[in-house]
This record gives C-alpha cells, structure tokens and sequence, in this order.
C-alpha cells in the first residue's frame, strides 16, 4: 500500500468505493492529463470493478460525492498534492508552451508517473521565479474549485496569515 | 435545442418515438448517479437499468409503465429508450437542476 504513496510508484493505486477497495492499475502521466470527469477514472478500472461500482451507485449505496471524493483521493495519490493542485498541473503541462519546454527536456509524458510530470511542471514554472512570482503562482495553484472552498488548507499547511499575504502579493500589494 | 425537453420549462416534455411525456426534473444527486452510471462503461444491464430509471425519474411511474408496455409488445426498443435517455442528457445541458 505504501508503494502506491512513493513518488516513484508504478504500482497499483487503491481506490475505495463503498467500503470496497479496488486497484487501479498504474498509468502513465499522459493519461492523467485527458482526466476531465471523475467517470474518466472510474472507466479505467476493470469491468468487474466497473459493474460493483455501477450497482452501489445505482442503488444509491454510493453517492455521486462519494464518487468523486474516491476519485479526488486518488488524483491525491498519484500526483502527490490536493487534486485540483495536480488536476491543474496537469492541464498547464499539455498547454503549448509548457509541453514544449517538457519536450525540449526531454521529458516523456508516457513514461512518466503523475507524481513525476507534475512535479516537473512545477519545477518549470517556478524555477526562475522570484518569491513573490511562486508565492503568486503557488496561491492559484493553491485555490479550491466552486464547492470545495472548505477543504482549503486541509492537510495543506496553509495558515490565514499566509494566505493574506500571498493574496496581498497576487494582488501586486 | 428542442423547446419540448428543455428542462426548467413548465411544458418540458420528453420524446420517446414521437410520443411526449410530461419530464419532471428529478433531485441533482439522484440524476447525478445515474449519469454517472451510464458513462462509466459498466454492463449492458446496468446500463439499460440506468436508463429506465433515468427516464422514470423524469416521466414518472404512470408514464413509466405505458413505456414499458410499449417495449413489452415490441412497439419501443432499446434504442428508443437510449434515445430518450439522449434527450434528457441534451436538455439537461446548460439546464441545471436547481439544487445542483
């Protein structure tokens, strides 16, 4: 299980529906990139895993926020940070600019593990950057999407002083 | 988009093989679910139970049983009803339910 937690892990990841707990089979970055809806993720998994999931859902023993919340854990697991912080690195990374320097770095987005390719997106954008540019940068990567604004500094070690004074700097204060 | 299954309207309508059935807009969790089921590539079975209870959610029992006589005495398809479910997944689009 722990394996699965290692930035370096090509090993199954545990997803837990239900009170079932399911593998998803390790895929490569440039898969994680085409992610546009949880169902996306729920596709990968096998066709047995698939109908056990389909049914809870259907019987209404899993919600579709249960579902998603299964789904985010995962995004989490695989690329090491919240998963809109990897949804959106993820979605910078295949943006022209950004995929060109990946290229050119010769990083290949099919070998790579998600953990990895965001890691080295993030690595892009905040290498030349000053305090306040990765302060700036860290704090859009850092905002929930609509509906999960509680979940803001969960985990994340973010604290109100700081969160002031990365919206003073986004803000050009 | 059709101005006979557009949701949110008073006279939203659901066309099932050129027959429409008064569409009421089910709660968002339980059109979510549904939804969900049908895009995750689950069995046949699962799919096609999803799609009857999709579409009963929104026509409700009464319309939901002279639907499934239709498919009973072979005047209705599954195709029909994928269809439906078709419908209901186009009006939904830029339709929200309410308490989504």
């Amino acid at each position: 299980m722990l394996s699965a937690l290692a930035p370096l892990s090509r090993g199954p990841v545990p997803i837990r529906i239900g009170g079932q707990v399911f593998d998803l089979a390790w895929r490569p970055a440039a898969e994680w990139t085409g992610i546009r809806a949880e169902v996306d993720v729920i596709r990968w998994l096998d066709g047995p895993a698939r109908t056990a999931i389909g049914r809870m859902t259907l019987d209404g023993t899993v919600t579709a926020r249960a579902l998603a919340d299964a789904v985010h854990a995962v995004m989490e697991l695989v690329t090491g940070r919240r998963w809109w912080e990897g949804h959106r690195l993820l979605q910078i990374s295949v943006q022209p600019e950004t995929l060109g320097h990946l290229a050119l770095a010769g990083v290949d987005p099919w070998q790579r593990s998600a953990f990895e390719w965001c890691s080295a997106v993030y690595a892009l954008h905040t290498r030349n950057a000053d305090e306040r540019e990765r302060m700036r940068f860290d704090f859009q990567l850092s905002l929930p999407p609509r509906g999960y604004e509680d979940e803001w500094g969960v985990e994340g070690g973010d604290d109100p002083e700081a969160a002031q004074k990365a919206l003073a700097s986004w803000m050009g204060g | 988009m059709d101005d006979t299954t557009t949701i949110g309207k008073p006279d939203l309508k659901l066309t099932i093989k050129g027959t429409e059935y008064p569409m009421v807009l089910p709660d968002a969790d339980t059109l979510s679910r549904l939804i969900l089921v049908l895009g995750m590539d689950a069995t046949m079975e699962l799919k096609m139970e999803a799609s009857g209870a999709l579409i009963r959610a929104c026509v409700g029992d009464k319309a939901w049983t002279q639907i499934l006589r239709g498919v009973l005495k072979g005047g209705l398809s599954v195709d029909d009803l994928f269809e439906g479910v078709h419908g209901i997944a186009e009006a939904m689009e830029g339709n929200p339910p309410a308490d989504a």
